[in-house]
């Protein structure tokens, strides 16, 4: 009787450490990011780094979506840190803090067989609001067929920020063909011989990569300035940063790890 | 009676309580994973792990694969550790080593440190060619390095398609788990 009793007990503590155990695990907060493409890989390689040099103190959970994604998600509180790669707007939620991070280029990409070399601000404007609608209308090209033009969907960053940056006022013309990803605008490019379109400079491998206002879009460009395409990366929290959020942040925006890997492809704040 | 064979009876008592237990627990799992009326997936898929040579950072295999259907995401786990994974794998026409991407994409969410990446697309095999998905995964150090339990890295796959009842109304459905090739001197053992 002593023995079966003693057993049963055995059994109901053990029971109980087990159902006790996840709770104890889940002490380590997790920071979950949803939001820019473009942000994304840059996300991950500092989430690598940050559980690497504080010893493992939190775990991550990155999700996609796009940057309108990202801000709707932490301004409802489904996600600690909302990543985007356009500056905030008028029209976004209020109480956010853009939390700056670092700064991207966004190059203008052709397909390998069209040789453009450069385009200025009027030319991309004429190109992608559609008034020049062939190859060889376009001094430089080698081409004259129709040309593609291909763009990122109303939820990406990257748009807001060639809208903002190379087009200005003048719209986009709507028979471009629009992209969900920096990867899907530059496999477009790739495949077709016609096309045009802009991606972060981490997707431009395979593509022509054309000059912006004669400055070729290169990470030593971006670095010194002189690139005229430069867009800024946000982690945005909804208040300032808090707890693990805050410290996540700070190692982001000072530590000298973390700017090394901002350097990889692209560029640092300071 | 003894002390001893009053234990022993008791014992022989206690047994079939446990093992009525266990059953039931056993049968409360099974019907949690029971599917539904639906069928299983009809797609078969193959693939395998490769040392990346482009990767931003150290310790990351590229994992390559290709199913005869067309699919709208798909899981990698791996019995490693992860942390770092490729976001947007590539899509290709064909043989990768032939470098012609598609127009397909897939965007990839997980846990860093995790056990392997989830990702959403789609990928279509066509006249011009099967689709081989290419992307990455990130250790944190050499997953073929001997493992305290002798066990070398390994990698499953399972992805999502579209099939189609009798009366032709799709569903989608998971397949089952497929083995990856590994890496580690060919084989997927520890060194």
């Amino acid at each position: 009787m002593a023995r079966g009793r003693m057993r049963l007990a055995a059994l109901t503590a053990a029971l109980a450490v087990t159902a006790a155990l996840p709770a104890a695990a889940s002490a380590k907060p997790t920071i979950t990011m949803s939001g820019s493409t473009s942000v994304a890989p840059l996300a991950t390689l500092l989430a690598k780094g940050y559980i690497n040099a504080c010893n493992h103190c939190v775990s991550f959970k990155i999700q996609q979506g796009g940057s309108d994604v990202g801000i709707a998600d932490v301004a409802h509180g489904r996600v600690t840190i909302g990543n985007s790669s356009r500056d905030p707007k008028p029209s976004d939620p209020g109480g956010l803090v853009f939390n700056k991070i670092a700064h991207d280029a966004i190059c203008l990409i052709t397909n390998p067989s069209n040789h453009l070399s450069s385009l200025d601000q009027s030319g991309v404007q004429a190109i992608f609001g559609g008034d020049v609608r062939s190859w060889s209308g376009v001094p430089g090209s080698n081409r004259n067929g129709t040309i593609d033009v291909t763009v990122r969907t109303a939820a990406s960053g990257t748009q807001d920020a060639f809208q903002k940056i190379f087009m200005g006022s003048k719209k986009i013309f709507s028979g471009a063909s629009q992209k969900a990803s920096n990867g899907l605008v530059q496999q477009a490019v790739q495949r077709d011989n016609d096309a045009i379109g802009y991606v972060s400079l981490a997707f431009t491998r395979g593509t022509n990569p054309v000059a912006y206002k004669g400055v070729p879009c290169t990470l030593r460009n971006a670095k010194s300035g002189q690139y005229g395409g430069l867009r800024n990366f946000y982690m945005v929290t909804r208040g300032a940063p808090q707890g693990a959020a805050k410290r996540f942040i700070g190692w982001v925006k000072h530590n000298r790890s973390a700017q090394r890997i901002i350097a990889t492809e692209w560029v640092p704040l300071s | 009676m003894t002390n001893r064979r009053e234990g022993v009876r008791r014992r022989r008592h206690a047994r079939p309580l446990l093992a009525s237990l266990a059953t039931a627990a056993l049968c409360a799992g099974a019907f949690l994973v029971l599917p539904g009326t639906a069928s299983a997936s009809s797609v078969s898929c193959r693939g395998h792990l490769d040392p990346s040579t482009d990767a931003p950072v150290p310790d990351v295999f590229d994992y390559q694969f290709v199913c005869d259907e067309e699919i709208l995401a798909y899981s990698i786990v791996t019995n490693r550790s992860t942390d770092y994974f490729d976001t947007e794998p590539v899509v290709f026409v064909g043989n990768p080593k032939d470098g012609n991407a598609s127009n397909e994409a897939f965007s990839c969410e997980g846990n860093i440190p995790g056990f392997g990446v989830g990702c959403n697309g789609k990928a279509t095999p066509d006249a011009s060619g099967l689709r081989w998905i290419v992307g990455g995964l990130g250790y944190g150090s050499d997953p073929c390095a001997k493992h305290a339990k002798g066990q070398g890295v390994k990698v499953w796959l399972t992805v999502v398609t579209t099939q189609h009842k009798a009366d032709g109304t799709p569903y989608t459905a998971s397949s089952q788990p497929f083995r990856l090739g590994g890496a580690c001197g060919g084989q997927s053992r520890a060194r």
